[in-house]
């Protein structure tokens, strides 16, 4: 299968909407296409060749799924894997906002930091942050009520505010730190946040399990502690967190404190703290 | 109707072909398509474990009454299950997929949701999916949980010693059901020492079950019954106390016991496997064992499709 290259020649003044850059759209081209496929650049219809050099090439196996490889800093290049329903993408570099929103299968991999709406709607496939993620990743786009439905997301850096606002299904974890209401309105999912949360943790979770590692309190007006032997669910959660690594990697050893809520809305959800 | 296994033979045999004294006639075991799972169950140890995989399978000897067909497969230990705890692999295997996924929801439901500390995984991933706890959930009265891991949905049911949790479904496969192998022995001591031999050497087998009460079974049956209500009755053509009446009679002088067991398994392979290992376990005896001949139940070949013919089982072993 193809691989493509694209390397940034200079960042462009505005910013450019690039979700028609997507690995098999691009694999089914010649690079003299890819080379005119139209951007937008503000009002002006640009060719992509002016704003990248293009290389394809054969990946390294003929059976693997197609790649586009995106080269330099793309922070001004957002909806990069929209709606992406297969192959692998990865970005050498930053990306800008809506990275992996709404993608349904494949991977993407973000070398550098995203920004906001990153992984919003996920429903199936990866999405890793090497770096940071800016606010609402994994949540839900306005004027939408599901946020993330499905799929894996992993930011190993920190995550700004809102992180899985009204989550749905799927894992989403975060290496370092997450901002202020993260996990609020959860609706289901996994969430993991190795690092300090903010405020209003949780605001509204209808049900889902959060994970944190850190040493953290939980609000105790919202959360009541329950004691109830829940060892096979456990079992089952960390095993599975443990194989993504980082501050998880040990998780399968920890034990846990279980808080169902939030009681303020009936919530059936359960933060877990690992320790 | 109870107690009846699930073959029958109309065949005159003999046994000009031994191995260590013991005959083997020249006949096959005839076997049947069916659908199978398997369940997992763990639990805080093995003990529990075993409890629960003890009621699963229990009243589960024969689909002729039973609804279906079940067995302990083995002892599964701690590293291997979803879990991690110790567990049990059973096998129930029906006539239908229908009877299939009825079994599996009322011997779950009623046996291993009711067994403290345990939890049930599909064994078998590939097949078409049928309901283990997508309806059992029902139990938790609207404080179940649904939780999907690794693309898996597991169910957790508030119980009264934490919570039950069960995957939401298992695969059911094509499997076979039927095999057999029929021990005519000089005594009933000798008789169930094979059976028990045969039985120790065919649990090491994998994907087999050996379903009847400590895998062996004494009242083999014939299809049909001069009563019109029976589907089925004993098979007289192995009954000692009717070697001299029975015109069906298969048995000699020299024969006064006889026991069956009846091997159900993931595929035909497997079931030969089984029943190739019940074989050699009983011949290795030899003629001093007590086992006159080895002989199999059948329907003259023309009910089921799968045909195990005691012979090609020996493989090229020199008759003695």
């Amino acid at each position: 299968m193809k691989r493509i290259t694209l390397r940034v020649k200079h960042a462009p003044l505005l910013r450019i909407d690039a979700r028609t850059l997507l690995p098999a759209t691009l694999a089914a081209v010649t690079a003299d296409e890819i080379e005119r496929m139209p951007l937008w650049h503000g009002t002006e219809r640009i060719a992509l060749a002016d704003l990248f050099d293009v290389r394809a090439g054969e990946a390294s196996t003929p059976a693997d799924a197609p790649s586009l490889v995106f080269a330099g800093d793309m922070r001004r290049f957002d909806r990069i894997g929209w709606k992406m329903d297969g192959g692998h993408l990865i970005v050498e570099g930053h990306a800008g906002d809506l990275a992996g929103a709404q993608m349904t299968a494949g991977t993407i991999v973000i070398q550098g930091d995203a920004g906001s709406f990153t992984a919003c709607q996920l429903a199936g496939g990866r999405v890793e942050i090497g770096g940071d993620t800016g606010d609402f990743a994994a949540g839900t786009l306005p004027g939408d009520l599901d946020g993330m439905r499905g799929g894996t997301l992993i930011v190993r850096g920190d995550a700004g505010a809102r992180f899985g606002d009204r989550m749905r299904r799927g894992t989403a974890l975060v290496f370092g730190n997450a901002g202020a209401f993260a996990a609020s309105r959860m609706v289901a999912g996994t969430i993991g946040i190795a690092g300090g949360v903010g405020e209003h943790l949780a605001y509204g979770m209808r049900r889902g399990s959060l994970l944190l590692l850190g040493a953290q309190t939980v609000p105790g007006c919202r959360f009541a502690e329950n004691h109830g032997d829940v060892d096979v669910f456990w079992r089952l959660l960390s095993r599975s967190l443990a194989r993504e690594g980082g501050p998880f990697g040990e998780l399968a050893l920890a034990s846990m404190r279980r808080f169902a809520g939030d009681i303020s809305v009936d919530g059936k959800g359960e933060v877990l703290l690992a320790r | 109707m109870s107690g009846t296994a699930s073959t029958d033979t109309t065949a005159e045999v003999s046994a000009p072909f031994a191995i260590n004294g013991v005959g083997i006639d020249d006949t096959f075991a005839e076997a049947f398509p069916m659908k199978a799972t398997r369940l997992i169950i763990t639990a805080r140890d093995a003990t529990w474990a075993r409890h629960a995989a003890v009621a699963a399978t229990g009243f589960a000897t024969s689909v002729i009454a039973c609804g279906c067909e079940a067995g302990i497969e083995r002892e599964i230990p701690a590293c291997e299950t979803p879990d991690g705890r110790p567990g049990m692999a059973i096998l129930i295997f029906s006539m239908s997929g229908k009877e299939l996924a009825k079994q599996v929801e009322r011997r779950v439901g009623q046996c291993v949701l009711t067994c403290p500390t345990t939890a049930v995984f599909a064994g078998i991933e590939e097949g078409e999916a049928i309901a283990l706890a997508k309806n059992l959930r029902f139990f938790g009265d609207g404080w179940q949980i649904s939780k999907m891991i690794d693309g898996v949905r597991y169910w957790r049911v508030p119980v009264m010693d934490g919570e039950f949790v069960a995957q939401e479904t298992t695969a059911v496969i094509k499997g076979v059901g039927g095999g057999n192998l029929l021990f005519l022995a000089r005594d009933t001591d000798a008789a169930l020492a094979a059976a028990q031999a045969a039985v120790d050497a065919m649990r090491r087998v994998p994907n087999v079950i050996m379903p009847f009460p400590g895998g062996v079974v004494r009242s083999g049956s014939k299809v049909g019954s001069k009563y019109s209500a029976l589907p089925a009755s004993t098979n007289d053509a192995f009954c000692p106390t009717l070697a001299e009446r029975s015109p069906r009679s298969v048995l000699t002088s020299d024969i006064r016991s006889v026991l069956e067991i009846v091997i159900d398994g993931l595929s035909d392979a497997d079931v030969a496997q089984a029943m190739r290992a019940g074989i050699e376990a009983v011949t290795a005896r030899g003629a001093e064992g007590g086992v006159v001949r080895i002989a199999a139940g059948n329907y003259g070949g023309k009910l089921g499709p799968f045909h195990f013919h005691l012979r090609e089982l020996c493989g090229a072993r020199e008759a003695s």
